[in-house]
């Protein structure tokens, strides 16, 4: 494999995914946000913003508490810092790759 | 979709006036501060008026905490459940915190302190106040506008300029001047306020309580 081809395969995979790409844009500019400002924004649905939710809370890219406000449940969505940091360097990744690859 | 970072920042600044309650708590201090120019104009020697002169270095700060709580309810009870909760980020550094809020107090203090002796030198300045504060008042809202790229702040800006500039020139007084000011101003933020409320139930009808919830 030749180099520029290297940079793209080091890429992080559960990140390089459409959904959670832009969850985690989402996410890395604010403080937190709940499940309906996300799902109002990514225009996922419900059970895939869930699933996608859940393998970056998996990953430690994202925090998820589970709280009431009053009697409404809340399902509050933070980036972690481990997330911060994955989501830069797969930009830096893909600018890297972008930037090697010029015709 | 492209995760474009800065229109992800902005709409997430902008949806802190997505529902009009900015408008609605600030367009409501306004009025109770033409309410309180109103009593120092029309009874000038009362013991209301001046325990409310006395009090007014309390009315501010006072009133900016009760923006924020006016706000956050207002957001609990109807935004919220309709279109989601964000918490926005805020700068970490302590120091450049330190320094921004010193940068502020210092300027507020000159020109604070610039007015004052303007005002002192020649008494007659004090006419313009409505012109001055619509000056501010213009200038925050501006800044509002460009920082959330939302139109309507720059309409609420000009209209309350105008406003000052207009009750300034037909000159009828610091006091009667200042409270038609503010009432003016109120009631422009109050219809702003109302107009984005009603656009903003119109599109969002209230959730069914268990949506939040993965």
């Amino acid at each position: 494999m030749n180099p520029e081809r290297n940079l793209f395969a080091g890429v992080d995979r559960l990140i390089h995914e459409p959904s959670r790409a832009i969850i985690l844009s989402i996410l890395a500019t604010v403080e937190s946000a709940d499940f309906i400002y996300l799902q109002r924004e990514t225009h996922l649905t419900r059970g895939n913003l869930s699933v996608h939710l859940s393998k970056l809370e998996a990953a430690g890219y994202v925090h998820i508490e589970k709280t009431y406000r009053g009697k409404v449940p809340l399902t509050l969505c933070q980036m972690t810092l481990a997330g911060h940091q994955a989501f830069d360097a797969y930009r830096q990744q893909l600018k890297n790759f972008v930037e090697n690859t010029k015709e | 979709m492209q995760p474009d970072l800065s229109k992800t920042r902005l709409r997430a600044f902008q949806y802190l006036y997505i529902d009009g309650t900015f408008e609605f708590t600030f367009g409501g201090l306004c009025l109770l501060l033409a309410g309180f120019f109103y009593i120092q104009a029309s009874m000038p020697e009362s013991l209301l008026s001046t325990i409310l002169t006395m009090s007014f270095v309390i009315i501010t700060p006072a009133g900016a905490v009760l923006i924020n709580r006016l706000v956050n309810r207002f957001k609990e009870n109807i935004t919220y459940p309709r279109t989601g909760y964000v918490a926005f980020q805020r700068p970490k550094e302590g120091l450049r915190r330190g320094i921004r809020a010193g940068f502020m107090l210092g300027l507020t203090a000159i020109i604070g302190g610039t007015v004052a002796a303007f005002i002192t030198r020649n008494p007659q300045t004090l006419d313009w106040m409505p012109l001055l504060t619509g000056f501010v008042f213009g200038g925050v809202f501006t800044w509002i506008g460009f920082r959330s790229a939302l139109a309507r702040f720059f309409v609420i800006a000009l209209l309350i300029w105008i406003s000052g500039f207009f009750l300034t020139m037909r000159g009828i007084g610091n006091m009667p001047g200042l409270s038609l000011f503010y009432a003016l101003s109120g009631l422009i933020l109050l219809l702003s306020g109302a107009l984005t409320l009603w656009q903003y139930l119109r599109h969002n009808p209230p959730s069914d309580g268990v949506i939040n919830e993965p």
